[in-house]
């Protein structure tokens, strides 16, 4: 088996298309048909060196040098440049002399790159010899990767037409929503300007069809447009917001909906959520309107109840979970799957259950969600009420993560205007009489209402009211022609009437003022034009209350408040419980500095009468101090902020006295300081 | 069969067609893919379907087709691509088919599944036979074309006085009486 058998040369060369072999003095002494054919004079029997130059291995001047080079790989260029081999030496004997046999064969790889116009043939390489297969291998692989690179490019060009065209999709829903929601506005407004009471059967209930389907078809304009928003919104509309503000604010705009249907209308807030977070203000609030005024919508008595919790997670990030729990008609299981959906709506509930709408509203909030990176979710049942609960992921931006966001908002907001009197409501809306009822009262003024022309000449002629506020479009006659009618008894002096209306076409202020009304207001209904007006035609002094807010309200004016009557220590003791004494320290060393900066600034938009900055370091100089406990001056800043934002122009000298109550604050801040 | 041919039938369509065209034969031959990988091996069938549709669009027989698609083979695809090959089989027609199933030996060895055809070249009175043995079928029109873009190739004029079906168990043996001479 293991007995040494000869190879003849002949057989060799089957082999290996390349053999030339060499005797102890490195000449050449035998050459393949093939190297003859490449490297004519090889018959003249030169040395190795004289014809080749020896790239591998690394010496091979001697004899001794190919003897020690048996393993390894050989590779010689042809010194004429138009030849080169690949292969190994293997000791052996010539003529009974020592020699040294190079077997291989052409370097196809060398030969390609640097002589392409020499021919080889396929009969130059052994059937064993992989060169030929490399080289076809590497030829098709390069057009497999010329293949990827195409389809490569191919995807991206179509990528890039398809996000073209989702693009120009996009602009022209959100264009054409546009253009459709200004006409079908008037068709809304029309609608609703058409007398019901004056038309009959089926008139009447053609009229409602038209109401109805032209306010759903709004909704599906609005939801359209609110998609288009949505998809192209990306990190725009990101802001840092006030989140108990936001949330009490939103609760504020359906709270008279609540009331009117005799709901409780209660907010849980952890006191752990963030004050201030970055986020999508406007989605959030529009989320939880939605899910609010379902609530509201499907029920009919007991509650609806807004819970929000922080769930903790990595800092600054944090999720929110707000539920919104109702005790209305509940949703069966099979189709709480379904509600999210677009234009799904709730089967006809028979009775006195309200439209169910466009079916929007839940996709709306779900796209929100989905988009703010959270989840949504409900449980329900029957007859046991719902609640919709939803995760909204938010990144905390508070300057201090305290217990102040739970106070309530400052009283000035409710207490700026005393007035008193007695005044005549009239409108054919429960809401607007509800909210304007609440809004006067406030002020300290007896309303009574009336919810049509024919109770309001009654009452008006009746009563003895300060101030008629006359609502211009109801069902029986209009304000204008009750107006008229009470013109004929009591003059502009006698009994003042001021107009109250959407509309707000110089035409209809023409017609109101030449029916003998005295002044002309729109709705919605602004609380400081509504008190400056009421002011005009009623005892009490709204004008004094209303630039003078901080100072008019602020009993202690012109007294010297103590520390323990600036600082309020139970929110600093809460939040020595929450973050410890040292953190603690910390931050209200943050405080000082931050407040003294922000101060800083305000007196500089102040004396550049640049009201947008004015407003804003005013809310976060009035949210820094709230948050450590300095209510008063928080508060003071608060009153000033409702007065910016009224666009109502401030007292002179609002800020010496300000600036008192900040730096007596900010000394009652130091002391604590240097307390603890 | 690999993309490579796939690939070329598809390159072919388009030089000499144009784009439409080729997304035309695309969608009547329901293949759905307009990319092929060269080293993909693909069914059979998918590259019937692609001959099948260029004929009806084309409005050309089906082997008319295979016969273009041949000396495009030859004279584009293999010429661009393999070129060191091609040179490396033989310096005329003769030789080269001669080296043929050597080099298809050769593609044997890297792509795996490769299932090449067959051919050999006998000398008698009239000329040349050529052989061509395959375990496929309809192909012969492809090899007419194949010997069309050779003889373009190493410059020769050929003449097939005769093609003559041997009938075997599977696939396709075709005997070409050829005429050969250099030009």
């Amino acid at each position: 088996m293991n007995e040494r058998a000869d190879i003849p040369w002949n057989e060799l060369q089957r082999l290996f298309s390349v053999v030339i072999c060499f005797d102890e003095s490195m000449r050449i002494i035998y050459a393949s048909d093939t190297v003859h054919k490449y490297l004519p004079g090889v018959e003249d029997n030169p040395a190795i060196d004289e014809v080749f130059q020896v790239l591998r291995p690394g010496k091979l001047k001697t004899f001794s040098d190919a003897l020690a080079s048996l393993d390894a790989l050989c590779l010689m260029t042809a010194t004429n440049g138009r030849f080169a081999i690949r292969g190994q030496l293997v000791a052996t004997t010539y003529n009974d002399h020592k020699a040294m046999c190079l077997c291989g064969a052409p370097w196809l790889f060398w030969m390609s790159s640097n002589c392409p116009d020499v021919r080889l043939s396929l009969s130059d390489f052994a059937a064993q010899d992989v060169q030929l297969d490399q080289l076809f291998f590497m030829t098709t692989e390069k057009r497999m990767v010329a293949d990827l690179e195409n389809l490569n490019t191919e995807l991206t060009d179509a990528r890039d037409e398809l996000e073209k065209a989702h693009d120009a999709q996009h602009r022209f829903f959100a264009q054409m929503s546009h253009e459709m929601r200004t006409p079908l506005n008037g068709v809304v407004s029309a609608l609703s300007l058409l007398e019901a009471n004056s038309l009959e059967g089926r008139q009447r209930q053609l009229l409602g069809l038209a109401q109805s389907s032209s306010r759903n078809l709004m909704d599906v304009i609005n939801y359209v447009l609110d998609l288009s928003k949505l998809e192209f919104a990306g990190e725009e509309g990101e802001t840092v917001f006030d989140l108990p503000e936001l949330i009490r604010s939103t609760l504020d705009i359906l709270g008279a909906k609540a009331r009117e249907k005799s709901l409780e209308l209660t907010l849980e807030m952890d006191p752990d959520i963030p004050l201030h977070c970055r986020g999508n203000a406007p989605r959030l609030r529009q989320t939880l309107l939605n899910l609010i005024m379902n609530a509201i919508k499907f029920t009919d008595k007991g509650s609806v109840t807004i819970r929000t919790l922080k769930v903790e997670g990595e800092a600054p990030g944090c999720t929110l979970k707000f539920s919104v729990m109702d005790t209305g008609i509940g949703i069966a299981s099979d189709i709480s799957e379904l509600i999210f959906d677009p234009f799904w709506t709730l089967p006809p509930q028979g009775g006195d259950h309200p439209d169910a709408g466009s079916g929007l509203g839940l996709d709306i909030v779900r796209r929100n969600v989905e988009h703010a990176g959270g989840e949504i979710g409900l449980i329900s049942e029957p007859g046991a009420g719902s609640t919709f609960w939803f995760d909204w992921p938010t990144v905390a931006e508070s300057v201090v993560m305290g217990a102040s966001p739970i106070t309530e908002p400052p009283a000035v907001i409710d207490k700026d205007v005393e007035l008193s009197g007695r005044i005549l409501l009239v409108d054919d809306n429960q809401t607007n009489l509800l909210l304007g009822t609440m809004i006067i009262e406030s002020m300290g003024v007896e309303v009574d209402s009336a919810e049509n022309g024919t109770e309001a000449v009654t009452a008006a002629l009746q009563e003895d009211y300060d101030l008629v506020l006359m609502d211009i479009h109801m069902p029986d006659f209009d304000g204008i022609e009750a107006t008229r009618q009470i013109r004929e008894f009591k003059d502009k002096q006698d009994l003042p009437v001021v107009a109250l209306t959407a509309l707000a076409y110089d035409k209809e202020k023409d017609a109101c003022m030449a029916s003998g009304m005295n002044g002309y207001l729109t709705k919605p209904i602004v609380k400081q034009a509504l008190a400056e007006e009421l002011g005009k035609w009623l005892g009490g002094d709204a004008q004094n209350s209303l630039p003078g807010a901080v100072e008019g309200r602020d009993e202690d004016r012109g007294k010297t408040l103590t520390f323990a009557e600036l600082l309020d220590q139970a929110v600093l003791e809460e939040l020595r419980r929450q973050i410890g004494p040292d953190n603690l320290e910390t931050v209200l060393t943050k405080v000082l500095s931050e407040a003294t900066r922000r101060w800083e600034d305000l007196i500089i938009a102040d004396s550049n009468d640049d009201h947008a900055a004015m407003q804003r370091h005013v809310h976060s100089l009035s949210s820094i101090f709230r948050s450590v406990g300095l209510m008063h001056a928080g508060d003071a800043l608060a009153a000033i902020e409702v007065q910016l934002r009224a666009g109502a122009k401030l007292d002179v000298g609002w800020v010496e006295g300000l600036e008192k109550t900040k730096t007596g604050s900010l000394k009652a801040l130091k002391q604590q300081l240097s307390v603890h | 069969m690999y993309g490579l041919i796939n690939n070329s039938l598809k390159d072919m369509i388009r030089e000499k067609f144009g784009e439409e065209k080729w997304q035309e034969v695309l969608h009547t031959s329901g293949v759905p893919a307009d990319s092929f990988l060269t080293m993909r091996s693909y069914d059979d069938s998918l590259t019937y379907s692609l001959a099948g549709a260029a004929s009806d669009v084309l409005g050309a027989p089906v082997d008319a087709c295979l016969e273009m698609f041949g000396e495009y083979w030859v004279l584009e695809t293999a010429s661009k691509s393999y070129g060191t090959l091609l040179d490396a089989a033989g310096n005329d027609m003769l030789e080269f088919l001669g080296n043929m199933n050597a080099l298809h030996d050769r593609i044997t060895s890297t792509f795996l599944n490769y299932v090449p055809p067959e051919f050999y070249v006998e000398q008698n009175d009239q000329g040349h036979q050529i052989h061509y043995i395959s375990k496929r079928k309809g192909l012969t029109p492809f090899v007419v074309g194949l010997l069309k873009g050779l003889a373009i190739r190493f410059e020769h004029t050929l003449n097939i006085l005769e093609q003559t079906e041997v009938e075997v168990e599977q696939g396709t043996h075709t005997i070409f009486q050829v005429e050969l001479t250099p030009k």
